[in-house]
């Protein structure tokens, strides 16, 4: 059993190295749903000083970047006036016409041993006046970070939040050859779908990853042996760990904000409950005491207690429960399924998969705790799996489309949203990372 | 054709049956040879090769259960049981294949045999969600078979939720035909 569980790491690990390399778009965007408050912004495509091609195009990157938050609309290249790549060729007039809030233009420089320098500055075009400027380097494999650190940065300059830009994503994508055979992969991609990297393949099911809050680490249910079992799995060496493996159920683990335990769903003395495990100590805490299915744990930010599902009211519903104490209140009232949810960076709202009496369809809801306040945020028949992005704007969950599983990205006050279609698969259980280092 | 069936199921049980009567006449009496032997010529036939699949035998032997050597066998073949949206109760038609798995299971044929209950579900609802319905379907049965005598010791229960569907479509269809739990039986 070790000894297969050894080469199985190593298998993994030669994997990875492999496929960095072979990284390839897997998920390309498309708009399901404008939002006609956006800022309008001019990405001007950025100078090359270099031999050959520019190897990236990081002024589209950025466009596309502040176009996904949905709270920017990049004009289209063809009605630019002129094409400035630095201040002294700017003419603000010009962009003012084009409807232009901001602007942004940059260099790219090539040097020696395959770098290159990236320089950028972002203009308030009715201010008249830069607003920040910056420069970055990076290698060609590093082009897309570079430009997903400027679109941080002008995100960050215009609307004063962090952005998500160089965040990533991790989802499932199966492949169903016939009802004996479906290949699973766990791949890891930037938030945008690019450079997307399988971590994990498999011919058991995959499901319900979490992200340590360091974003070094996942957590994630596998059936590689048959059964369920809770692993963790080292993103930059591939290296495993099975850290559950009861009778029964050992499903939905979540990190925690200190990064010291995984919640998760056991059913070892008899139904579902939920459990924390202390990864220092190897301790297991029983959390929840019920006869009823109570599942899919979330954090609130403080570590102190966790949102869940039970139906211990006849239909599945949230709760949250008092680590300290074990005191449960209900949170949600609405509706005949509420379930799996995933608590905003600020604790203030929930993100969850909601159905309505008399619904047929199951989809992502926001419901601030303070009022209660629930709102729908989307309508294809069946969502699942919300996830919030680190800064609190945006959600990724999975749908149907045409016929397969896809992720939609939307904004939190559902004003945008896209979809990421897979040419691989049914793509399913996205997970967020937190923000990187 | 389905008639015959039954027919020869019968008439090989009431064979067996006979076997046993004749033993004790041949022994008693020397007068009955001419029958002994016309009956020794049928009791062979019958012992080398069954007409009835050993299984139903046993459920038949059994006596826990009613019904004919086809319904029999076929309520044996029957490893898959359906249940409701987002419910776990098994219907009546289902415990009728349930009730002959148990004799059979608790009869001396099948007294070692171990089995695997997987449980499924359609896919509305959360991944993780329907894991845990899986797995209380799975137990239904287990709980099931328990009450018949089957030791909670030779059924294992794994859930996949909706991982592996019978019929992947997206309609009322496809979704009653992946609301299953299938007794698999394991080798050795």
């Amino acid at each position: 059993m070790r000894m297969l569980a050894r080469s199985v790491r190593f298998a993994l690990f030669g994997y990875l190295l492999l496929l960095v390399s072979l990284a390839r778009a897997e998920l390309t965007i498309e708009i399901t749903q404008g939002n006609d408050q956006a800022v309008p912004v001019a990405v001007v495509p950025f100078s090359w000083n270099g031999k050959g091609v520019l190897p990236e195009d990081i002024a589209g990157i950025v466009g596309n970047d502040l176009r996904l938050s949905g709270q920017f609309a990049p004009l289209p290249n063809n009605q630019f006036l002129g094409f400035p790549s630095k201040d002294d060729e700017v003419y603000f007039g010009d962009w003012k016409r084009l409807g232009a809030s901001y602007l942004v233009v940059g260099q790219v420089t090539e040097q020696p041993n395959n770098r290159y320098k990236v320089n950028y500055e972002l203009f308030d075009v009715l201010g008249k006046k830069s607003v920040v400027r910056g420069e970055v380097s990076g290698n060609r494999n590093q082009l897309r970070s570079v430009a997903h650190n400027i679109s941080d940065a002008v995100y960050q300059k215009i609307t004063g939040v962090q952005g998500v830009f160089s965040t990533r994503i991790v989802y499932v994508v199966a492949k169903r050859y016939s009802i004996d055979r479906t290949d699973y992969k766990l791949v890891y991609a930037d938030m945008d779908g690019y450079r997307a990297v399988p971590v994990l393949q498999s011919k058991e099911p995959i499901l319900a990853p979490s992200w340590s809050p360091d974003g070094r680490k996942l957590a994630y249910v596998s059936f590689e042996t048959g059964r369920p079992a809770i692993y963790i799995q080292e993103l930059a060496t591939g290296r495993r760990e099975r850290i559950s493996s009861f009778r029964g159920l050992n499903s939905a683990p979540k990190w925690s904000p200190d990064g010291k335990k995984i919640a998760m769903v056991l059913s070892k003395s008899g139904n579902p409950d939920i459990y924390v495990l202390d990864l220092a100590t190897r301790t297991l805490t029983q959390v929840t005491r019920h006869f009823a299915m109570d599942n899919e744990p979330a954090w609130m930010p403080n570590g102190k207690s966790l949102v869940f599902t039970s139906n211990r009211g006849g239909s599945a519903q949230l709760y949250e429960v008092t680590l300290a104490n074990g005191g449960v209140k209900r949170l949600t009232f609405e509706g005949r399924f509420n379930a799996r949810a995933r608590v905003f960076p600020d604790g203030k709202s929930l993100a969850f998969i909601h159905k309505g009496k008399g619904d047929e369809s199951y989809n992502v809801a926001v419901q601030e705790l303070g009022t209660g306040r629930m709102r729908i945020l989307s309508s294809s028949p069946f969502e699942d799996a919300p996830d919030v992005s680190p800064n609190g704007r945006m959600l990724i969950y999975s749908a149907q489309g045409g016929g397969q599983g896809v992720l939609g990205i939307i904004s939190a006050d559902g004003r945008i949203s896209f979809r990421l279609p897979s040419s691989e698969g049914d793509v399913r259980e996205p997970a967020w990372s937190p923000f990187l280092q | 054709m389905k008639f015959a069936h039954i027919a020869k199921g019968v008439a090989t049980g009431l064979a067996v049956l006979w076997l046993a009567g004749c033993a004790s006449n041949t022994q008693t009496s020397g007068s009955g040879a001419e029958s002994g032997e016309v009956a020794g010529g049928h009791q062979t036939a019958a012992v080398t090769t069954p007409l009835v699949d050993p299984a139903v035998q046993a459920v038949i032997d059994s006596g826990k259960v009613n019904g004919s050597a086809e319904q029999i066998a076929n309520l044996l073949k029957q490893d898959t049981v359906h249940f409701g949206f987002d419910s776990d109760k098994l219907s009546s038609n289902d415990i009728k294949a349930l009730d002959v798995q148990a004799a059979y299971l608790t009869s001396p044929a099948g007294l070692n045999s171990k089995l695997v209950v997987e449980g499924h579900t359609d896919e509305r609802g959360t991944r993780t969600y329907n894991l845990a319905l899986g797995e209380r379907r799975a137990k239904a049965v287990k709980s099931y078979l328990a009450l018949k005598g089957i030791s909670a010791s030779r059924v294992e229960v794994v859930s996949y939720g909706f991982e592996k569907p019978v019929d992947p479509a997206h309609n009322d269809t496809a979704w009653a035909k992946n609301r299953r739990a299938v007794i698999v039986p394991v080798e050795g």
